[in-house]
């Protein structure tokens, strides 16, 4: 054979059997394509699914850093069972097993033993599936993680090791029942709701998703290493909420609730210059009487508003110039027909010519039914007192960032014209025929007391990612003026007299001065067979010389007798009032009369001999309800409470009340580096509480 | 249109291959942008661009050196043959034992000041085809002795798949496979060539064995594993099933580019198991034209070889196109089912930076084989017929 030929012949002999590989290999593809096509495009997506892995969901703090709500880590815990080396399994097993029958108690160590060897064999043979991801242990927390992440073979590491974490959060609620309904529910069963909706693209961090595959009846196990997985953590929001704020409103409305032994109720705090809702509460009566945070009335319960609304229609008159404080109204003794409705003051008092003044602060139905019908009663005025009402921003939603806040209610006088009765204006004017919240109402009277300025209320302050400010809500005006600056003057003077002078007179306090507006609402007057029910609010702000807040305090259908407004909330109010301006502290500084207790407020902390010392000085007996080292120091229903100091280690402590010292002594011996700013008590750390110190370094600011 | 005419009559060499590595390169991009949905979700936020983009940057680098290695003469690469394959042994040897780690295998070298890591494997296929294309044929002469002729072929073959092996099986021997047909080619004498066939079992017996007492180097648990899997469940494991159920999607024409939902569930569904994509998107027909692209380059390389038998070029030519063909048929083998799972990419479509511009370098020197093969063939047909017009007059 010659060369040529000799060559020839390997070469095609090579060709021919790549040529044939390739006709098996199409073959093949044919097979898998035609004929078993079928099969496998049955299996294909149906034995599939995507879950939702969730990372940590960010925290919810109060306005000073206080814990609103986070979330703890539990773990479902499994194992690859296949992945440790036949050296390490052998040799780790039986302690191991010795570990796991001490600290998780399912079973003895033999047995755990006998169940890790005879699946980790039949998962090698192929004849299990799923022993990639056998089941250990489920609902573990954080501290027992970190123990088994030390037991012999775990501590080898996720690959060689084996073990499987699959973190599941759980929501914690420090402050218990505390704004619960504004902070809201984080669940999975059912629609979220609160801030933890409004919010949840935040709090929830970048969601990753898992592939899972379908291995038996209701066998799920994931197609990649889930501890691969890494979402991004949750951002925190830092609330605009005051936990002491709120503790103060939360009571005084739940006592005024059980005193009048109400349905339900709600109370809104606002700060008069931003619109920052200082605290929000909702209660609802339950079993046994006791009353809970169920939904939020503050912000989605709609109702008539009554006579608070009178404060709209008094601005409107005096914005017009159509009245002033002392033009002259017939009262008709307090009782007058408007075509075939009849109107009453809240009693017969027989008075006929009294000054528009009065007409509000006296709450006169009659004389605010007369006004408006006077001045916008006209078919040609009806738009008038529409746009007159929308100049106010009543109309509006008042754009709150919580999920929920309907729309308020009002006849239009074109769109609605069927429904436009020719009594519809003078009944709008004294509150009904119309619908708003309680937050919506209480808006109105913030824009009063801050000079006209309509500001859009906000719970949230700033959003934070890994300890740093990442986004911040600045105080928005929705209408720079809703009125000119005499008429709100002359406005503000009438809120003066309502507590002076008229239905609020249960408000004078010595402590401080409120102005507001008293609001009794008949809820089921076309019912004439059932008793009558009333909803009481009062609606204000205080001090009123210097508005700093604005509160609205509603108790719906109070069942104790009493029902008007100035009786069933005006004591609420003037509770809250006084005891938030013990709270504040640069309301503290124009009210220097006010003494021990009050002076005490609830973030000052530090340590224990020294407060001892102080109080002994000052001679306040404290009650002591700790020995620990350090404290904090708040006031309580009788006097000042001392209370333990969290401090743990390896966890950030909260800080915010201490001096410099104490702070500095404290966060030192932790190994946290500190740096501060300014003098005085602690108000603000860059780190927050309770999160975890490696290496860390904090600013801590005082004022 | 005249451009792209001007550009194609001006480059030598053999057509066909270009023509189809340029097609290959496309397909390599079609079938990367729709297949790096998860890849892009879990590593850039979404941005398939980013992966589509790198892929275009490597396929131009590859495009550039190939050029640059068609216009190099090929004599140049037997005589830095030597050279070239001294650097391969320490350097393979360097990266058995401080290679960087990647998926529990050292395969990878960073390559200083560009920060860009590199399989050395891929570096030591090319040294090592041409040092034995070298060896064929210069040997010719003798080519059946045993001593003078086979053992100084075959010792650096041994040598360099016995490095390779430890970390990466199934590339050491498809070199290895590579080697042996060409020396088929090359004429050695087939008896030896059996024989080296026995020894090669053997020796991945030893390595089998070596990787028992020291599992750090040798990854004797995951050959088994696969291996076991591949012997036991017809059906195949779960990426087999995957890649079934994706090339049964496909049918015969495919559900259409950028249609395939496999993608989601294929492990590496950019490199091991980009064929089912193609069966997926293109069908029947699609696996079809990819696996005849590849015959088509190998049946040039044979002409080569039948037009210019027993040269180093043509030997060389063949070696190079011998491995990306067996590379790519593996790597098929393995989505349909004819083989255990290997970690084998598709030479030219894969996504995948340095190897794929070491293929490019391996069609740039077949190319530059091809160019001078035409060279030399007109060049002999004009001395033919200028000797008969001589001898006619």
């Amino acid at each position: 054979m010659d060369r040529k030929n000799e060559l020839l012949i390997r070469v095609y002999l090579v060709f021919g059997v790549f040529v044939l590989f390739a006709i098996l290999i199409v073959a093949r593809v044919f097979n898998i394509g035609m004929l078993e096509g079928e099969k496998w495009r049955e299996k294909g997506g149906k034995h599939m699914k995507w879950v939702e892995l969730e990372p940590e969901r960010g925290d919810v703090y109060d306005c000073r850093g206080n814990l609103l709500a986070t979330s703890l880590p539990f773990f479902e815990v499994r194992m690859d069972l296949l992945s440790p080396t036949e050296n390490d399994f052998n040799e780790n097993v039986d302690s191991l097993s010795i570990c796991l029958a001490k600290h998780l108690g399912k079973q003895k160590a033999s047995e755990w033993k006998s169940e890790l060897i005879s699946n980790r064999k039949q998962g090698k043979n192929g004849l299990k599936r799923g022993t990639r991801f056998h089941f250990i242990a489920k609902g573990v927390p954080l501290e027992k993680m970190e123990l088994m992440e030390t037991f012999p073979l775990f501590r080898l590491g996720k690959h060689k090791g084996g073990l499987i974490k699959l973190r599941e959060n759980k929501r914690f609620h420090p402050y218990q029942s505390l704004a619960h309904r504004t902070i809201g529910v984080d669940r999975n069963n059912a629609d979220k709701i609160g801030l933890e909706a409004s919010y949840d693209k935040i709090l929830k961090g970048d969601v990753e998703k898992m592939l899972m595959e379908k291995i038996g009846p209701g066998l799920w196990v994931p197609v990649v290493d889930p501890s691969e997985l890494s979402g991004k953590r949750g951002g925190d929001i830092v609330t605009t909420l005051n936990v002491d704020m709120q503790d103060v409103v939360h009571h005084a409305l739940e006592q005024g609730l059980k005193d009048n032994k109400a349905s339900a109720g709600c109370a809104i705090l606002m700060d008069v210059r931003s619109g920052a809702i200082k605290s929000m509460a909702n209660l609802g009566v339950g079993k046994d009487s006791v009353y809970s945070e169920s939904y939020n009335y503050a912000v989605a319960q709609r109702t008539e508003p009554g006579s608070t609304f009178k404060l709209a229609t008094s601005l409107m008159l005096l914005d017009n110039e159509l009245v002033s404080q002392n033009t002259k109204v017939d009262l008709h003794g307090g009782v007058k027909k408007f075509y075939d409705l009849t109107m009453y003051d809240s009693n017969i008092h027989g008075k006929r010519e009294v000054d528009f003044e009065e007409v509000f602060y006296n709450s006169s139905n009659v004389g605010m039914g007369i006004l408006a019908q006077q001045h916008y009663g006209k078919k040609s005025r009806w738009n008038n007192f529409y746009e007159d009402l929308s100049e106010l921003g009543v109309i509006d939603k008042t754009e709150i960032d919580l999920l929920g806040e309907p729309e308020p209610k009002f006849k239009h006088p074109v769109e609605d014209r069927k429904k436009w009765y020719g009594t519809t204006v003078p009944w709008v004017a004294h509150g009904y025929e119309s619908m708003m919240t309680p937050l919506q109402i209480l808006n109105l009277y913030n824009a009063v007391a801050n000079d006209g300025r309509l500001m859009k209320p906000y719970l949230v302050e700033s959003i934070m990612e890994g300890g740093k400010t990442t986004k911040e809500f600045r105080p928005r005006a929705l209408k720079e003026s809703i009125a000119s600056p005499m008429a709100v003057q002359q406005m503000q003077n009438m809120l003066d007299l309502v507590v002076s002078e008229g239905t609020g007179r249960q408000l004078k306090s010595n402590i401080v001065k409120i102005a507001g507006k008293t609001g009794t609402t008949r809820v089921n007057y076309a019912d004439k067979d059932r008793p009558k029910e009333y909803n009481a609010s009062f609606a204000g702000y205080f001090p009123a010389d210097k508005p700093k807040y604005s509160l609205i305090v509603c108790v719906y259908s109070p069942k104790n007798g009493k029902y008007y407004g100035g009786a069933v909330t005006g004591p609420v109010f003037k509770k809250i009032a006084e005891r938030i301006m013990a709270i504040d502290q640069d309301l503290m500084q124009d009210e220097q009369h006010l003494v021990s207790r009050e002076t005490i407020k609830s973030d000052y902390a530090g340590y224990a001999d020294d407060y001892e010392e102080v109080f002994a000085y000052i001679g306040v007996s404290p009650k002591k309800k700790s020995n620990s080292r350090w404290v904090e120091v708040m006031p309580d229903e009788m006097g000042v409470k001392i209370d333990k100091k969290k401090i743990y280690n390896k966890k950030i402590p909260n800080v915010q009340g201490m001096g410099l010292r104490d702070a500095t002594y404290v966060l030192e011996n932790l190994g946290v580096k500190v740096s501060s700013f300014g003098a005085g008590k602690v108000y603000k750390q860059s780190l927050s509480p309770g999160s975890k110190i490696e290496d860390s370094e904090i600013q801590i600011y005082l004022k | 249109m005249t451009a792209i005419t001007n550009i194609y009559n001006g480059l030598k060499g053999d057509k066909v291959v270009w023509v189809i590595v340029l097609l290959l390169g496309v397909c390599s991009l079609l079938a990367i942008y729709s297949s790096i949905g998860s890849i892009a979700y879990r590593q850039r936020g979404g941005n398939t661009e980013y992966y589509l983009i790198q892929q275009l940057v490597f396929l131009l680098i590859g495009g550039f050196l190939m050029y640059r290695c068609y216009k190099l003469n090929y004599i140049y690469y037997s005589r830095f043959a030597p050279i070239l394959f001294l650097i391969t042994i320490p350097l393979l040897a360097y990266t058995i034992f401080f290679g960087n780690e990647i998926n529990e295998a050292r395969r990878w070298l960073t390559i200083p000041w560009l920060d860009m890591s590199f399989q050395t494997s891929d570096f030591a296929k090319i040294t090592l085809i041409i040092f034995v294309a070298r060896s064929l044929a210069k040997k010719q002469e003798d080519i059946k002795d045993f001593k003078n002729a086979f053992l100084p072929i075959i010792i650096p073959v041994v040598v360099v798949c016995g490095l390779i092996a430890p970390a990466d099986l199934s590339t050491a021997a498809l070199l290895f496979a590579t080697c042996l047909l060409m020396m088929v080619i090359g004429r050695v004498s087939i008896k030896y060539i059996l024989l080296m066939i026995l020894l090669g079992a053997l020796a991945f017996f030893m390595i089998y064995l070596l990787g028992t007492v020291f599992p750090d180097f040798v990854r004797v648990e995951t050959w088994n594993t696969r291996i076991t899997e591949f012997m036991t469940n017809a059906d195949g494991g779960w990426q087999i099933q995957q890649s079934k159920i994706a090339i049964a999607e496909g049918g015969i024409f495919g559900v259409g580019p950028g249609n395939s939902t496999q993608r989601n569930f294929l492990p590496y569904p950019y490199a091991d198991f980009i064929y089912a994509i193609i069966c997926e998107e293109y069908g029947l027909v699609g696996g079809v034209v990819i696996i005849l692209m590849y015959l088509a380059i190998l049946f040039r390389c044979i002409t080569l070889v039948t037009r210019c038998p027993m040269t180093f070029g043509a030997i060389l030519a063949m070696g190079l196109c011998l491995n990306i063909v067996i590379h790519a048929f593996a790597n098929i083998a393995v989505s349909v089912h004819l083989v255990p799972v290997t970690g084998l990419t598709l030479p030219m479509i894969s996504m995948g930076g340095t190897s794929l511009v070491f293929t490019c370098i391996s069609f740039g020197i077949i190319l530059s084989v091809s160019r001078y093969v035409e060279e030399f063939n007109k060049k002999q047909k004009m001395a033919t017929v200028a000797a008969s017009n001589e001898s006619t007059n």
